[in-house]
């Protein structure tokens, strides 16, 4: 079976702090990691292929050369083949840009399945997997925690997951080929080893640029051109700055006053 | 042509869920702000009398496609009936809850019809110019906030987060269409199935992972009071956590532990319960969004670090706080105002005090919080009050719900008024809004929506201005055959000059708070969940400031404004001079020759 | 000349960065308090290679560098010094010997389940009354038939309360001085190999370190490294690329404790500022960085050097000498700056300052390695 996951390298958001005097984003130093999502979806994918067996884990990314180092990674940590999807024609792409593209670099690869992770830290927007799915017409099952293969007399060779909802689960087959997404947190995914890294070097990174997919894509819905939303402003959100300490209240005032808080704060 | 607002209505097992009546209550100002309909569209199964709701929550049309494949979400079939409406129909504008549903409908729609979708949005507004939707989303971890349009792809999608929009009011009285629709399900096939459906019980008791961190410390006391606290983090849906003292007390597990030698925290609330804040527990929660810290002692460093600092004894303070949460959560959408009304006998506006800050709100959201009569003499009763109280340094002008600060006079009362009746309604008006003005205190007016007409005026006669991102600004009396009558014409000009005071009154636009902000309107423009915040810190900062020479100053410029150069040096002097009668500016020199900070809180 | 690292290091790097902060931080303070090794722990660093990373993938190894290997022992060190001798010991002490020196037979039987992640080494050379002096050995081996048998006692032999694998030293030939000395590999478990409780200690008391008494331990003569009299030289050699690792192991205490302080400083507030906003801190921590940069760029320069079979036993001595100076240096100089909390055991500070005494000391003190310098500069 084919196994194809897709990967974006990000900045560890968790590290991106705020410049106090210029209330910029502090870049510098943060380091790059793989998007935890999809690090969640290489770690299924591979618990699958030693499952099933006679199967191939494939990781694909579409980013800049930088992101080289986050396909390193995945290669270490077990899959057996990376693509990076490359190329200055592609920069400015929004998430149905990307899609768009992406899907046209797996098509071109081929697949049985098709793992992404749900979101992206940095973007956190979640579409590009449903959207590379509706572009290859098959189906999707995002927010999926457990996977687990099912070659049913019946229902044919399918995937039965436990997609979560906010209240509820539901447990799904899903006929191949098909595309999840996954969700971190289910399960810890592996380290990548030593020995890993040094497999990794020796293997190739293969790239897709436009030339490879022009026959799949349609140049006016990549890019920026090919872009829907435009980003017409960002801002860093307002300093937090000094807080207000209330003294002398009565216990019905101290309660109004947190009351206040938490409602603006849409807690309760 | 694409026209009206489009809300997919999100229902479990039935329930129409709380974020589709707060998508409408957008949806209803954005279709106001372009002329055109809010559509609610209901798909599920057994659901066709739910659609009356949507009506009365202010949708004034709703599609309801009613069928068994609907029971349970599942995407190919609520994709297919969207989409099916969507391309038959022609919205401008379609908003979907950002919930696990709405985020995996909404990518599969905008990727089958080709158009842009923004997601997570925190808050949307009509370009007044260019009619387009701007959709603002935090990115980066909520480090950025990013500003996105989709201008040449109809309709423009967003999805929304949960809990950040406000309802309108429920009115039963309201009129709309529902339109039963029927689908063509029989291509959708059997290569997704649902085996099982699951009720979620499953908490995560990892206290980095939860979204709402209880946390206590020494100043708990003992292990059972410590129960108190679990109580309150069960009722806000959140979990209970420590400091090292908590820990070494046994009163909590070492996995609960926040610091240093804990766990780092980064909840969306961190309630920090009788915990000191010594540097070693703030390195674990540094980075939490909203923290509000109890203690008794008020110089314990949490309060360094808290939005919120109650002094207090935790213990007295929980139990009726846990009491008001739960109230609250049961009480559900429905409205509630920040504060409580200290004056009796006030119905139309809502007046306290806390910490030297006076809160005045407008608190008549049904009518957008027009001003009438009763408003207006309400407000001069709190400004006469405040004219002698000396306990109050600052005063917060504001407008309650989520739409308008104030939309205007209320110009179903002015219908029936003779020329007498008009001219005391205007004294009236002017009276107190001059007295406002003149106030010994520093009024800043937060303005979180419509500033229209009286409304403006009102804004106008406060020392500052603040203003939300969807905060709108106008004259527009002219287009009701009269003239701004609460010194509209007199101060506006004073704030942005003649000409542009003329285009505004002539023509009666709206404009936005970007450009309130552009000619000096409005000293801030902030995220509207940011202005409360905003406005207070701006408030506290003031009152730490040596507030006599605050008040002179305000005298100074007040007076200054009304008189000619000379004559204003003149005032500035007499205020000058008095600085000296007092001792804050002997404080404040000396601190300042001694290098300390001054103490002004003591004269 | 490249200082940057390829991209095969970089991503080595953040991994044993990220494998230390999440597997090794939470317990570090623990395990130096119980002064015990966590030795779930020790199947973890197995389980993902941190124990055969210089060594070919013929006998299971990881088929890296030295220089992977250098960036290993920084990392894990900069979090906890006590996890990195642990590693150190085994890979650059017990494996270098049969790696270098072992028989087909010797590397088939010991080698693999040493690197591959199955069994743990120490090595056996320091013993009372031979420190520096580590020609003085008096534990004997006396050829009985196809073994030797072993007597004597050893101190200070890391790693062996829980090694599998002991390379032991022991003089063949009284007479011939250093060229008497011979080395063997003996399993855990043989009769009359016992190992006593670990030392009490100032630093690096997670590590294993303990007493080995040697009573007529029987060992097939198949077991000895090379041939009889060349014990000594196989030591000095282990020791030699051993040197690289407590070069790596210093720069990582000393960037651990400079994190840690850099962190604080900009938080704690004293006199109304962050203690970051004066001067005296700025410069402190300004010093202390390039101290710590030219120290790892020393340590480089001889893994480099080492994986490009060049000489690099002067260069070793010299990335060490260093090395452990600022480690002591920076890690005092660290506590300083934290005041009290740095002298309080909830920062890691004080860990890492007693940690840092070490360094000076084991695998040749500062003095031996003034002497290796010397000695190749021909003075």
């Amino acid at each position: 079976m084919k196994i194809l996951v897709c990967m974006k390298q990000v900045p560890d958001t968790s590290e991106v702090t705020l410049d106090p005097v210029t209330n910029t984003l502090i870049r510098k130093g943060v380091r790059s990691i793989i998007n935890p999502d999809d690090k969640a979806g290489i770690e299924a994918a591979l618990t699958l292929r030693d499952e099933i067996g006679n199967s191939e884990v494939i990781v694909v990314s579409m980013g800049p050369t930088q992101a080289e180092i986050a396909l390193r990674e995945a290669l270490a940590m077990g899959c057996d083949e990376a693509y990076l999807i490359s190329d200055r024609k592609f920069g400015g792409s929004d998430t149905l840009a990307t899609s768009t593209i992406l899907a046209a670099a797996l098509k071109k690869i081929g697949f049985d399945l098709i793992i992404t992770g749900r979101q992206a830290i940095d973007g956190d927007t979640a579409q590009v997997g449903p959207q590379i799915a509706e572009h290859l017409g098959i189906p999707h099952v995002s927010y999926c925690e457990e996977f687990s293969y099912d070659d049913d007399v019946d229902a044919g060779k399918s995937m039965i997951v436990l997609r979560q909802f906010e209240d509820r689960y539901h447990k799904i087959r899903v006929k191949f080929p098909c595309l999840l997404t996954a969700i971190s947190g289910y399960k810890e995914p592996r380290y990548l080893t030593v020995a890993g890294v040094f497999d990794a070097d020796k293997k190739e990174i293969r790239r897709f640029g436009y030339e490879e997919l022009k026959n799949l894509l349609d140049e006016s819905c990549i890019g920026l051109k090919g872009s829907p939303t435009k980003v017409v402003k960002s801002y860093t959100k307002e300093q937090k700055s000094q807080g207000t300490v209330l003294k002398g209240l009565t216990n019905n005032e101290a309660v109004e006053a947190i009351m206040a808080r938490l409602k603006e704060g849409h807690i309760i | 042509m694409s026209k009206d607002i489009f809300v997919f209505i999100e229902q479990r097992d039935g329930n129409i869920q709380n974020v589709s009546y707060e998508l409408i209550g957008e949806a209803s100002s954005l279709a106001e702000d372009l002329g055109q309909k809010v559509v609610g569209v209901l798909l599920g199964s057994g659901i066709e009398d739910k659609a009356e709701a949507l009506i009365e929550y202010g949708a004034d049309e709703v599609i309801v496609v009613d069928h068994k494949i609907l029971k349970e979400y599942m995407t190919e079939p609520y994709a297919k009936a969207l989409t099916d409406i969507v391309l038959d129909r022609d919205p401008e504008i379609l908003l979907i809850g950002a919930t696990s549903i709405g985020r995996d409908l909404g990518p599969r729609i905008s990727a089958r019809i080709k158009t842009g979708l923004t997601a997570d949005c925190t808050s949307v507004f009509i370009d007044p110019e260019t009619k387009d939707l701007h959709m603002t989303r935090p990115a980066f971890g909520g480090n950025l906030m990013a500003v996105i349009q989709c201008r040449n792809h109809r309709p423009q999608m967003a999805t929304i987060r949960p809990g950040v929009m406000q309802p309108i009011e429920r009115d039963e009285n309201r009129k709309g269409i529902i339109n039963v629709v029927d689908i063509d399900f029989s291509g959708i096939g059997d290569r997704v199935e649902i085996l099982e459906v699951i009720k979620k019980e499953k908490k995560s008791s990892d206290i980095t992972k939860a979204k709402y961190v209880v946390s206590g410390g020494r100043g708990v006391g003992s292990k059972e009071n410590f129960d108190k606290l679990k109580e309150l983090s069960e009722v806000i849906g959140g979990e209970v956590a420590g400091s090292r003292a908590a820990v070494e007390a046994g009163w909590l597990e070492t996995e609960k532990q926040v610091g240093q030698t804990g766990k780092t925290v980064r909840p969306d609330l961190y309630l920090a319960c009788g915990i000191s804040g010594a540097i070693q527990h703030v390195a674990g929660m540094e980075n939490s969004g909203l923290v509000i810290g109890i203690n008794k002692n008020d110089t314990a460093p949490i309060f360094d670090v808290a939005d919120l600092g109650i002094v207090g004894d935790v213990n007295t303070i929980l139990p009726p706080l846990i009491s008001a949460i739960r109230k609250a959560k049961e009480e559900g959408m429905d409205y509630v105002a920040p504060s409580s009304n200290k004056y009796m006998g006030m119905e139309n506006i809502l007046y306290n005090v806390n910490n030297g800050i006076g809160y005045l709100t407008i608190n008549r959201p049904k009518s957008l919080n027009a001003l009438n009569r009763k408003t207006l003499l309400e407000i001069g009763a709190v400004v006469e009050k405040l004219e002698k109280d000396e306990t109050v340094q600052v005063l917060i002008v504001r407008g309650a719900g989520g739409r308008a600060f104030v939309a205007g006079a209320d110009i179903s009362l002015m219908l029936d008024m003779d020329e007498a009746e008009g001219e005391e309604i205007s004294k009236l008006a002017q009276s107190v809004f001059s007295r406002l003005k003149n106030l010994p205190q520093v009024v800043i007016g937060a303005i979180n929506g419509y500033a229209l007409g009286g409304g403006n005026e009102l804004a106008m006669a406060c020392d500052i201005r603040v203003a939300s991102s969807r905060a709108k600004f106008g004259q527009p009396e002219v287009k009701l055959g009269l003239i701004p009558g609460f010194g509209g014409t007199q101060r506006l000009q004073r704030l942005v000059g003649q000409g542009y005071s003329k285009e505004l009154i002539f023509t009666g636009d709206m404009i936005s708070a970007e450009e309130a902000y552009r000619i000096g309107l409005v000293s801030k423009v902030v995220a509207p969940e940011a202005l409360n915040r905003v406005v207070n810190d701006l408030a506290m900062r003031i009152i730490s400031n040596g507030i006599q020479a605050v008040k002179m100053a305000k005298k100074a410029i007040n007076e200054g404004g009304c008189v000619d150069l000379e004559n204003g040096l003149a005032v500035e002097n007499r205020e000058w001079t008095s600085c000296f009668t007092n001792d804050e500016s002997k404080e404040g020199m000396s601190a300042f020759v001694e290098k300390r900070k001054p103490r002004f809180k003591d004269f | 000349m490249d200082f940057n690292l390829s991209n095969t290091h970089k991503l080595l790097q953040d991994f044993y960065q990220r494998f230390a902060e999440k597997e090794i931080k939470p317990i570090a303070r623990k395990m130096d308090e119980e002064e015990k090794f966590d030795l779930e722990l020790l199947k973890k660093m197995q389980s993902v290679g941190l124990f055969g990373i210089p060594y070919s993938k013929e006998y299971g190894g990881a088929g890296g560098d030295t220089l992977a290997y250098a960036l290993c022992m920084e990392e894990i060190s900069k979090i906890d010094a006590s996890s990195g001798i642990t590693i150190s010991v085994h890979t650059s002490l017990c494996c270098s010997c049969i790696n270098d020196f072992g028989t087909e037979a010797q590397k088939e039987k010991y080698l693999r389940p040493l690197i591959d992640g199955r069994m743990i080494g120490c090595f056996s050379l320091t013993e009372p009354n031979a420190g520096s002096d580590a020609g003085g050995q008096q534990t004997s081996a006396i050829l009985d038939g196809d073994s030797y048998l072993l007597n004597g006692s050893k101190v200070f032999t890391t790693n062996s309360g829980f090694a599998d694998i002991f390379i032991i030293f022991a003089v063949t030939d009284k007479a011939a001085g250093t060229d008497g000395i011979s080395a063997f590999i003996v399993e855990a478990g043989t009769s009359g190999l016992s190992v006593g409780a670990s030392i009490p200690r100032m630093g690096i008391r997670a590590s294993s370190n303990c007493e080995v008494a040697i009573n007529n331990v029987r060992v097939p003569a198949i077991n000895m490294l090379r041939r009889e009299g060349e014990g000594f030289e196989i030591a000095l050699k282990a020791l030699d690329g051993g040197r690289i690792g407590i070069g790596a192991q210093s720069v990582g205490i000393a960037q651990g404790a400079l994190n840690e302080a850099m962190h604080y400083v900009r938080e704690r507030k004293q006199f109304g500022k962050p203690i970051a906003a004066f001067q005296n801190t700025k410069f402190k921590i300004a010093e202390m960085q390039t101290k710590i940069d030219a120290a790892r760029l020393l340590v480089y320069r001889a893994a480099m050097a080492k994986d490009a079979k060049k000489e690099y036993s002067d260069l070793a001595a010299m990335c060490k000498l260093f090395g452990s100076e600022v480690a002591n240096e920076v890690t005092r100089v660290c506590v300083q700056l934290l005041g009290g909390y740095g002298y309080s055991r909830e920062y890691p500070v004080e860990r890492m300052m007693r940690d840092a005494k070490i360094t000076e000391i084991y695998e040749g003190t500062s003095e031996v390695m003034k002497m290796v310098i010397a000695g190749s500069l021909k003075i």
